[in-house]
């Protein structure tokens, strides 16, 4: 009984063991590769679930299934017009044959090592044929493509696709930066005079415009002024002319007393003729001469 | 029995399914030789499942308990399938590795144990965050932002006009599709990240730096994020980018003042033509003042003029008429009611009806001179009026009377004048202006 037991326990412990080794997990994320005896069966197993092998002879490798990113260090470039550039890329891949991946690179970090370097000469022929602004700006994307492009016909050799290349940072070296910074401020300076120059100017402008202004509205004051002034006077001369005219002996006679009434004030020396109207009766009395005060 | 729990896996299972496998039955394997070897040589031989603690005496046949044992084992591992999903989290369930979607809702779940299936919890809710260009120390206890250190390397980019700028960007994210975010790609929130800057360092590639930091900062955003989006849509990799938010988009540090400099002289270029409007403000409307007054001073002036000459000829006019006899009397009588007529009448109307009025009484009076009854008045009145004047002088002025004999020579007369100010001899002099002095 008791011995029929243990052949029992011990019959499924086989039994179970065996199974583990007719049996494999392909995880979504991963596919799998049979080898006997070191030598691929079959096709990969790119879909996940439950698979069977043949116990003890058959052996499983597994690869990603996801995308892989290398991200390698940054390089210097030298661009079509001469100038230095740090790129710094980003790969992101697949294993997309596992058969010849695992004959060509087996690892993972194998791959990295050799996508890398299809990558890193694929940028270098690239940007070599490039100015350095195409690279910062207008044909990033292309560029990005075509390495992309050609780095994906070389790394298939690989069983390896290359999803994209992107550059991550693009940067001038260390010693370039100065003179960047250099530039830059020489161009913010060049800028902020020529802000203070146009604030004098426009200033400038507008003061004299103003003084100009003023100049004028005064004076055109000044001549409407003077204008109505003089036709004012034209105007007097005119009324009292033609009013004096009916008797202008007698107006003129009668003016210049007032003038000597304003004129002759108090302790005003007066010499006096008796030869003077005024004294006509003084020394002749009336009827000896019968003069009268000749008018002025 | 803890190799038989559900692992509550991490994103990653850091062993393969395989593995688990060969664990669980190597682990079968040493419970069952534990009860065996405990029916030999006691209960303590290892046996610790759940059920083993009952102690049985070790007289009892293990053949009694075993399939109790077994079922209870049974049991025990079934339940390792029950899972608890909370709100905003989703459960990635694999069978045999294989993913059976769709992913599974917040509450109590079951997926059969392992190595059947597995479950893998991702949480969907939480918006997270990943900074380009910056890090920020963030105190764990309550949860605030301590301090904020620039990452150099990453934050000085190149603009379009091969200038630097130093840029810093927050991205805030979400995982969407749970299931996406598990499988497709390896690292999913570090190519996140790469994927970020790719897409920043594009945008401020494409842009001047003049408008990166100024007027065109939202567009750095919104570039950002459309370049992001689409890496991301390409890799398929489950993520949701929320909002993109541009945190510091500067000059870098080695030409800052430079560039304050620039903002200062456009400030002061502000500033000096707002002082020359205000200068113009100043003085144009106070010379528009200045030439008003000039004009009105004029006018004053005119007005003056103009009355006091008609009032001077009026009064000339009167005085002759006045000698004119009654005809002249009832003329200037007649000009004079016509003028206070004029009084009511309006200020245009005024002047014409004066001056219809004075042509008149100037028409009435004409031919006056050549009468020889007004000259003959006239004359008469002239003596009249020059010996009142004289009457009206003299006794205020030191007077010489002087007979012809003495030859006129006043000179003998001078020294007895002490400092009087002027000799007017009156008989010699005629005062030149006497027709036109007004003032």
């Amino acid at each position: 009984m008791r011995g029929l037991l243990i052949g029992i326990v011990i019959l499924l412990g086989i039994g179970v063991f065996v199974g583990t080794q007719a049996v494999y997990i392909v995880d979504e994320t991963q596919q799998a590769l049979v080898l006997q005896f070191g030598a691929p069966v079959g096709d990969p197993k790119t879909s996940a679930g439950l698979q069977f092998k043949a116990p003890f002879v058959q052996r499983v490798l597994f690869f990603e299934k996801r995308i892989l990113s290398s991200d390698a260090p940054p390089q210097e470039y030298l661009t079509t017009d001469k100038k230095r550039l740090v790129v710094d890329h980003v790969t992101r891949w697949k294993i997309s044959q596992p058969l010849v991946y695992f004959q060509a690179v087996a690892t993972e970090s194998g791959a990295r090592a050799r996508l890398d370097d299809i990558v890193f000469s694929e940028m270098r022929k690239e940007l070599a044929s490039v100015d350095f602004v195409d690279i910062i700006s207008a044909e990033r994307e292309d560029i990005m493509t075509r390495v992309a492009t050609a780095a994906q016909n070389e790394a298939t050799a690989f069983g390896i696709s290359v999803i994209d290349v992107r550059i991550k940072r693009a940067d001038l070296p260390q010693e370039v930066e100065i003179s960047v910074y250099n530039r830059m401020q020489a161009e913010r300076q060049r800028e902020s005079s020529l802000f203070r120059s146009e604030g004098d100017s426009e200033s400038l402008k507008i003061r004299s415009a103003a003084d100009v202004t003023v100049a004028q509205t005064i004076a055109e004051a000044s001549r409407q002024s003077r204008q109505i002034k003089g036709r004012a006077e034209a105007k007097a001369i005119d009324t009292l002319a033609e009013a004096l005219q009916k008797d202008a002996e007698f107006y003129s006679f009668i003016r210049s007393l007032e003038t000597y009434e304003a004129s002759l004030k108090e302790q005003t020396t007066v010499v006096l003729s008796t030869d003077s109207p005024l004294f006509s009766f003084l020394t002749d009395p009336l009827g000896s001469d019968a003069s009268k005060p000749e008018k002025e | 029995m803890r190799g038989l729990l559900t692992r509550r896996m991490d994103r990653r299972p850091d062993r393969s399914p395989e593995e688990d496998f060969e664990q669980l039955v190597r682990n079968v394997g040493d419970k069952l030789r534990g009860l065996f070897g405990g029916g030999n040589s006691g209960p303590g031989g290892g046996g610790n499942g759940p059920s083993a603690g009952g102690g049985g005496a070790p007289s009892i046949p293990i053949g009694r308990f075993l399939p109790i044992i077994i079922i209870l084992a049974l049991i025990g591992w079934l339940a390792t399938g029950i899972y608890t999903i909370q709100p905003g989290e989703a459960g990635v369930v694999r069978t045999f590795g294989s993913y059976s979607g769709p992913p599974t809702g917040a509450g109590l779940n079951y997926h059969f144990p392992a190595p059947i299936q597995s479950v893998e919890v991702v949480d969907t809710q939480t918006v997270r965050r990943t900074e380009i260009g910056f890090r920020t120390d963030s105190d764990q206890s309550n949860n605030e932002v301590a301090g904020k250190r620039s990452n150099l390397a990453e934050a000085l980019m190149l603009t379009s006009d091969e200038n630097i700028v130093q840029v810093e960007l927050l991205v805030q994210y979400r995982i969407a599709d749970a299931a996406d975010f598990v499988f497709n790609v390896q690292n999913p929130e570090s190519v996140l990240r790469t994927s970020a800057e790719v897409a920043l360092r594009s945008a401020v590639g494409n842009m001047t730096i003049d408008a990166v930091i100024t007027e065109e900062r939202g567009k750095v955003q919104m570039d950002t994020k459309a370049n992001l989006e689409r890496l991301l849509a390409e890799y398929n990799i489950g993520i949701d980018v929320g909002e993109v938010l541009l945190q510091v988009a500067d000059p870098p540090e080695e030409v800052r003042d430079a560039f304050q400099e620039v903002v200062r002289a456009r400030a002061d270029k502000e500033r000096l033509i707002n002082e020359a409007q205000a200068y113009q403000n100043d003085i144009v409307p106070r010379a528009a003042g200045q030439a008003e007054e000039l004009i009105n001073t004029a006018k004053a002036f005119e007005a003056a003029r103009i009355a006091e000459a008609e009032g001077e000829a009026d009064r000339f006019l009167a005085f002759i008429a006045g000698l004119a006899g009654s005809a002249g009397q009832d003329a200037l009588a007649d000009y004079l009611d016509a003028l206070e007529d004029t009084s009511d009448l309006a200020e245009v109307d005024r002047e014409s009806a004066r001056k219809t009025a004075r042509s008149q009484f100037l028409a009435s009076l004409e031919g006056l001179d050549k009468d020889p009854s007004y000259i003959n008045r006239r004359d008469v009145m002239s003596e009249r009026l020059y010996l009142e004047t004289m009457e009206r002088i003299l006794p205020f002025a030191k007077k010489f009377i002087l007979t012809p004999d003495s030859g006129g020579n006043l000179l003998q007369f001078l020294p007895l004048e002490g400092n009087s100010a002027s000799v007017a001899p009156i008989v010699t002099t005629q005062d030149d202006s006497v027709s036109e002095e007004n003032k």
